[in-house]
């Protein structure tokens, strides 16, 4: 039976835990436990450093013909209210607008849209590196690759040697939503299944492009099913070695069919995060999505495990169609003050994890005294 | 508490600290110390404490009604903004465990969702927290400025998640009650 002294001694001896392993960490009711445990494996691996990246968003197209039921994007089409499909010149131009020097990566992921031929996205991606030839594309999911492969009559290797020829430099993890059939029929339906999923990143990983992989949580899903995802993506890492961080998701509920179901709660968002930490130990990266779990239980998540707090974002729509209310993105001063304020030291990365640069921590006796003081100060005025 | 947390206090050097707060016997300089602690040393140290005087019950209770008076709320409120006067969530949790720390155990410690928000709250409940407030109020019928939204239920649901024992202190008024 896995008791949590256990699976502390597999993982000082390097073990992969087992199934039974993440069932008991997912049981355990003690969660400053398995926190304490989480981190032990987090500072192995990184010390007290802190990855950020600056970064932007892009949506291309909400146009989607898939109809998954957790999504507030799902099945819109082309005319109906709030349905968007850019055009070249505006994609190009949001880059070109972007105030921030520092900037190093474009995050795009889209519907998947009925009408818009491959070559469409080919020359997006060339119009951007035109624009900027130094940024990094961190563009499509597995699920958009599946849908081009189906769609344009393609292998995955040749729809993603096509677009690494315009200018695909790595993938997003999205799309992985849960990998377990029973799960994923009910809520996605319609779009590359759990066995296509990760044959995507197989192939990506296989021509050199590093991946990053996520998990939606909270919805219908049971903690075996969320076992077996991590399982799964475990098991590919240890083929391909191409996944650089995994993301927790928090499923959130307005405006999609599933508005009846309770969101995860900060408990859940730091449980999460500690149980990926202890499973994913040969995927280097657990991030805390500040846009998912809100920038204050994000930060906390820092010591359950988590060691990446994404990046400034700039313009978020996927959560906030989903009634999420935290801030469309946060500057760059946001993230170090959330990171040193928490005792860590930040560092800015690129999308490789390279170090952009490394941001001195502030003194922890004297960040810990500012915080007693405040304390006392407040104390003393509202004892009631 | 297993021996994981122990061994993670006794690693930190807090092992006698540990045994003197749940002796109630912090002295200043025992708190000074502890302020520079790891934050999962220093929530484990407080959760102890917690646990010991006050086991899993948590007391909510809506504000207007005034807080049992073995209570004493730390106002501790949390933003991200740089420019914001307020703690992080960290900082703020951390505050709240030194709070717990430097009240007389058999105190109650209470938090405001008001001011830190619900999450939060929820996360307090495993630092030294043990009673939640704040303000009450029905999605489009009694609007408060900062929560509109807040519900009963939803307060209660969240201390069941994070398995603790909600028990509220005193029956809101009747046209407050969530129905939905």
């Amino acid at each position: 039976m896995s008791t949590l002294a256990s699976i502390e001694e597999k993982l000082r001896a390097g073990e992969a835990l087992s199934f039974e392993d993440g069932m008991a960490l997912f049981m355990e009711p003690d969660l400053l436990k398995l926190g304490t445990l989480a981190n032990q494996l987090r500072e192995k691996l990184h010390g007290d450093h802190t990855f950020f990246n600056v970064n932007m968003r892009f949506e291309a197209t909400n146009v989607c013909e898939a109809t998954c039921r957790f999504c507030a994007f799902s099945k819109l089409q082309e005319g109906q209210p709030g349905a968007h499909t850019t055009t070249h010149e505006a994609a190009w131009e949001e880059l070109r607008k972007h105030p921030d020097p520092r900037l190093t990566e474009l995050h795009m992921v889209n519907g998947l849209h009925p009408h818009l031929p491959f070559e469409w996205y080919e020359d997006l991606l060339r119009g951007w590196k035109r624009v900027r030839p130094g940024i990094h594309l961190k563009c499509f999911t597995a699920v958009e690759i599946d849908f081009f492969a189906r769609k344009f009559g393609m292998t995955y290797e040749q729809v993603l040697t096509r677009l690494r020829a315009a200018g695909l430099d790595s993938m997003p993890g999205g799309g992985a939503e849960i990998l377990h059939d029973d799960v994923r029929k009910r809520i996605a339906s319609d779009k590359a299944d759990g066995q296509q999923y990760l044959e995507v990143h197989r192939v990506a990983h296989r021509l050199g492009i590093r991946t990053n992989c996520t998990m939606l949580y909270g919805h219908i899903e049971t903690f075996e099913h969320r076992v077996d995802h991590l399982m799964k993506l475990r098991a590919l890492q240890a083929e391909t070695a191409g996944f650089q961080c995994f993301i927790p998701l928090a499923f959130h509920n307005e405006n999609n069919s599933m508005e009846k179901l309770p969101e995860p709660t900060a408990v859940d968002d730091l449980r999460v995060i500690a149980v990926s930490r202890l499973m994913l130990d040969n995927i280097p990266h657990i991030k805390a999505y500040w846009v998912s779990m809100t920038p204050q239980i994000a930060q906390v998540a820092l010591r359950f495990g988590a060691d990446d707090l994404d990046g400034t974002i700039v313009h978020e729509t996927i959560y906030h169609s989903a009634g999420s209310d935290v801030p469309m993105g946060m500057t760059r001063e946001e993230l170090i003050r959330l990171i040193r304020e928490a005792g860590r030291t930040p560092v800015e990365r690129d999308t490789h994890y390279g170090i952009v640069e490394m941001i001195e921590k502030a003194a922890m006796p004297e960040a810990a005294m500012k915080v007693r003081e405040r304390n006392a100060a407040r104390r003393s005025l509202t004892v009631y | 508490m297993g021996t994981l947390v122990t061994r993670a206090i006794e690693q930190a050097g807090f092992t006698d600290i540990c045994e003197r707060a749940l002796q109630g016997q912090l002295s200043q300089e025992d708190l000074k110390r502890l302020g520079t602690a790891d934050t999962l040393v220093l929530s484990s140290i407080a959760d102890q404490v917690r646990a010991k005087f006050h086991g899993d019950e948590v007391t909510l209770v809506a504000t207007r009604n005034a807080l049992p008076t073995d209570v004493d709320a730390l106002v501790v409120s949390s933003s991200h903004r740089v420019d914001a006067q307020a703690l992080t969530g960290e900082e703020a949790l951390r505050a709240i465990a030194l709070g717990r720390l430097s009240t007389p155990p058999a105190r109650s410690v209470a938090v405001s969702w008001d001011h830190i928000g619900l999450q939060l709250a929820q996360t307090a409940l495993l630092f030294g927290a043990n009673v939640l407030f704040g303000g009450i109020g029905q999605k489009g019928v009694l609007p408060l400025a900062d929560n509109p939204g807040i519900r009963r239920q939803e307060i209660t649901g969240l201390v069941q998640r994070a398995l603790r024992e909600p028990q509220w202190f005193e029956a809101a008024p009747a046209q407050l009650e969530s129905r939905s």
